[in-house]
């Protein structure tokens, strides 16, 4: 018997160490951003997966949902700029929460209280979530959390420079939890956001943000030049006066 | 966040706003204002109540002062199991109709928001959830249909800072009884506390379920629930610390057991049996105490580090006896006859038992992952009473460990695997007084004191496979392998959830090597 223990360990870990039949390549690195635990208490279960999204973790994403959905090149453009736009990686570090409950239901309000992101040895709250954690949870949630990108005084990158950041989860969001604290730990160092950005779909994002500053730009402009209409009022109004006074 | 946030920004907006266009607060508000249906409606819902003079009928005509100050009663007195997101959108319009009025009442605006805030985030809801459960059980002349387990949850989150959790439990011919009753705090600095009676555990990696519907729990030293315990943990950069400490009245851990028997034979007279007991009595009120600290040295590798003592105020009282048994010469092998009961002696002996213990998590691979424990214990005289009678004093400071195999079901494609091994040294103590292999009847190896007879290894496999959101099936296999005993333990179950809600288990469990049994259970589980 212990031989044959010894066998399926073996075979347990060439299994593990081989790439599956059938698993594509981009299969790993979303396993490796998409972190689960699992939690159970006689007869609860729970699940809670949480998914930082790297540029590559983006890239691996839209190449699967490609492949599944037979996309052409134009639509997985499409895909990747409406994701990005979700994603809103350019002032926020997105993070989206899975629950499977099989199990009793679970209460996550207030939800934005029972995470906590820490980079650097700081800790960051979130900026906005999506308010659906905040309900009542008995079969399958999903949703989105961001936290800061940028430092709100310095205005400086939070992720400049970090190796590892840790996502914390607090226990008190279940009774089947039974840790004061759940987390999940990524290396980001290697991290480049920038990449995402390129392709049609970076250049249509680039195209919002400039259609936006744009449309900011002209109305400060208006403004402006509203100011400059009361100002050139003004001064005419002076010249009037001043005529008529050298003329007494 | 983002319905607060405009809240908030229409608020703004409406103060900054006034007085050039606010409406004169004595002046009615019209009949068909929409503000009457929007009440009538919380109240016909039950979402509020206490209106002015206690009534409200459609048939007043409320002045802007009225309607506001009914809103103001509104938000205090709002149900807040009965509100909807719809009803507080309603709330939220009404404030934002009413603001000038309620800032004349004196009824703080920022206060509204907070409170609105609350509303919709959840503070001060009720919140209620648990399952029913019922289990048949086919065995040999032994079949048991029951209610194995009610379990009611009840959360209150108090306020930003303080969340209450309940759990009422029974079945299994158990009274309902509150099984847990605790307060979680958050202090500054990153510090939140534990307070109550709640389940700790350290070891929860280590162990493959409580996963499902079964229970694998192999936690050897934490995962305890004693009457009344404090917990606070400290978050830092990439690790956390936290110190327990625990008090149990009078815990009974019980007593055992049989020790040590041998046979002569005498050439004249047949043969003697000697029987050795050594039998251990413990009651005593007990303290708990323990520190740990874990770090994450990046997404791979973590180590922590653990220490917990069970500390009893009083002794143990340990007693030793011998029993004689004669086989005269032509008697049938197996019989023997009853000759004498000696008392050998007795001693009271201390029973604290410390642990100290260390984890390892490596991450080698995504969905791969191995883990290490290791344990040292140093245990007092009573837990030694087996050796001391054996010529002992025996090893006070036993060991034991454990290395895993994790795979994820997404590495495999079919399946997920668990593969532990572990070895236990013979007087490692489990010292819950609870064995850690009680799933099922996987146990033979522990005493009842929760204590390991000898030498044991112990191999654990899980495969579990989640086909799709309705079909699981898993099948695990326990091998227990010591000097004078080896066995295993075979269980196959498939679970089916009919709804997310209602889940049915099937499985059959097998004993194997010395021990020769099997059984089916039939489970059926609703979830709220």
């Amino acid at each position: 018997m212990r031989r044959i223990l010894i066998s399926i360990v073996v075979a347990a870990v060439f299994l593990s160490l081989a790439v599956p039949a059938g698993a594509a390549p981009y299969d790993e690195i979303m396993q490796r951003w998409q972190k689960t635990q699992r939690f159970g208490d006689a007869g609860d279960a729970l699940s809670v997966s949480a998914t930082y999204f790297s540029s590559e973790y983006i890239e691996a994403l839209m190449q699967s949902e490609a492949d599944k959905n037979l996309w052409t090149a134009d639509e997985m453009d499409l895909h990747k700029y409406q994701l990005l736009k979700t994603l809103r990686l350019d002032d926020t570090i997105p993070v989206r929460f899975r629950f499977d409950i099989m199990g009793s239901a679970i209460h996550m309000a207030p939800f934005g209280e029972q995470v906590t992101l820490w980079i650097k040895g700081k800790k960051y709250k979130p900026v906005d979530y999506d308010p659906l954690l905040n309900f009542k949870v008995a079969d399958t949630a999903e949703g989105m959390v961001y936290f800061p990108r940028f430092d709100e005084k310095t205005g400086k990158d939070l992720l400049a420079g970090a190796g590892t950041i840790k996502l914390e989860l607090s226990g008190s969001i279940s009774m089947t939890i039974k840790r004061t604290k759940v987390d999940f730990i990524w290396d980001v160092a290697a991290d480049d956001p920038s990449r995402v950005y390129s392709g049609q779909a970076g250049g249509r994002l680039e195209m919002d943000r400039l259609i936006k500053r744009l449309a900011n730009l002209n109305k400060e402009k208006q403004e402006c030049e509203k100011r400059l209409g009361e100002l050139d009022s003004e001064i005419a109004d002076i010249e009037i006066r001043m005529g008529e006074l050298q003329q007494q | 966040m983002k319905r607060f946030a405009a809240l908030v920004a229409v608020l703004a907006l409406v103060a900054f706003a006034a007085p050039a266009f606010a409406a004169n607060p004595f002046m009615d508000v019209p009949m068909n204002h929409w503000a009457y249906d929007a009440v009538s409606q919380l109240a016909s819902r039950g979402v509020v109540s206490g209106y002015p003079d206690g009534a409200f009928k459609g048939e007043w005509k409320a002045t802007r002062y009225e309607m506001a100050s009914v809103v103001a009663r509104a938000l205090a007195y709002v149900d807040m199991n009965k509100a909807s997101k719809q009803d507080l959108e309603l709330l939220k319009k009404l404030v934002v109709e009413f603001k000038d009025e309620l800032d004349a009442l004196g009824v703080k605006v920022d206060e509204l928001d907070a409170r609105v805030a609350d509303l919709e985030k959840g503070v001060g809801k009720w919140y209620f959830s648990g399952y029913l459960r019922m289990q048949q059980t086919f065995a040999d002349g032994d079949d048991t249909w029951a209610v194995n387990r009610f379990r009611w949850n009840i959360k209150k989150v108090i306020d930003d800072k303080v969340t209450m959790n309940v759990r009422l439990q029974g079945g299994g011919g158990e009274d309902v009884a509150v099984e847990l009753a605790y307060l979680t705090i958050k202090f500054p600095w990153d510090i939140t506390a534990t307070i109550g009676r709640f389940w700790h555990d350290w070891e929860g990696a280590f162990y493959a379920g409580d996963w499902w519907y079964f229970a694998m729990n192999d936690a050897y030293i934490t995962d305890i629930r004693p009457t009344m315990a404090w917990k606070f943990d400290k978050s830092f950069g990439m690790g956390n610390f936290s110190l327990y400490v625990a008090h149990d009245d009078n815990k009974d851990l019980g007593s055992f057991a049989v020790m040590y028997d041998d046979d002569y034979d005498y050439f004249f007279t047949g043969t003697r049996y000697e029987e050795y007991w050594a039998s251990a009595g413990l009651v005593s009120d007990r303290y708990i105490y323990g520190a740990r600290i874990n770090f994450n040295f990046n997404e791979m590798f973590s180590l922590a580090v653990n220490y917990m003592k069970y500390d009893y105020e009083d002794d143990a009282e340990v007693s030793f006896w011998r029993n004689e048994y004669w086989r005269p010469f032509g008697a049938p092998a197996d019989a023997f006859y009853f000759y004498g009961l000696y008392d050998e002696g007795g001693f009271t002996l201390a029973a604290d038992t410390a642990t100290i213990w260390g984890d390892l998590v490596v991450n080698f691979k995504p969905g791969i992952t191995f883990k290490g424990q290791y344990f040292m214990q140093d245990n007092d005289p009573a837990w030694q009473a087996l050796n001391i009678y054996d010529g002992g004093p025996g090893d006070d400071s036993p060991n034991a460990w454990k290395a895993i195999l994790e795979i994820d079901q997404d590495v495999l494609g079919f399946t997920s695997l668990w593969l532990e091994y572990a070895q236990l040294d013979a007087g490692f103590v489990f010292p819950n007084g609870a064995s850690p292999y009680g799933w099922m009847r996987a146990d033979s190896f522990i005493n009842s004191y929760g204590q390991v007879v000898e030498d044991t290894t112990v191999w654990t496999v899980l495969a579990m496979q989640r086909w799709n959101d309705k079909w699981g099936t898993y099948v695990r296999y326990l091998k227990a392998d010591a000097d004078t005993f080896d066995y295993d333990n075979w269980t196959v179950a498939v679970t089916h959830w009919y709804t997310p809600s209602l889940a049915f288990e099937l499985g059959y469990d097998k004993l194997g090597g010395d021990l020769d049994d099997d059984f089916i259970w039939l489970r059926t589980t609703v979830f709220f």
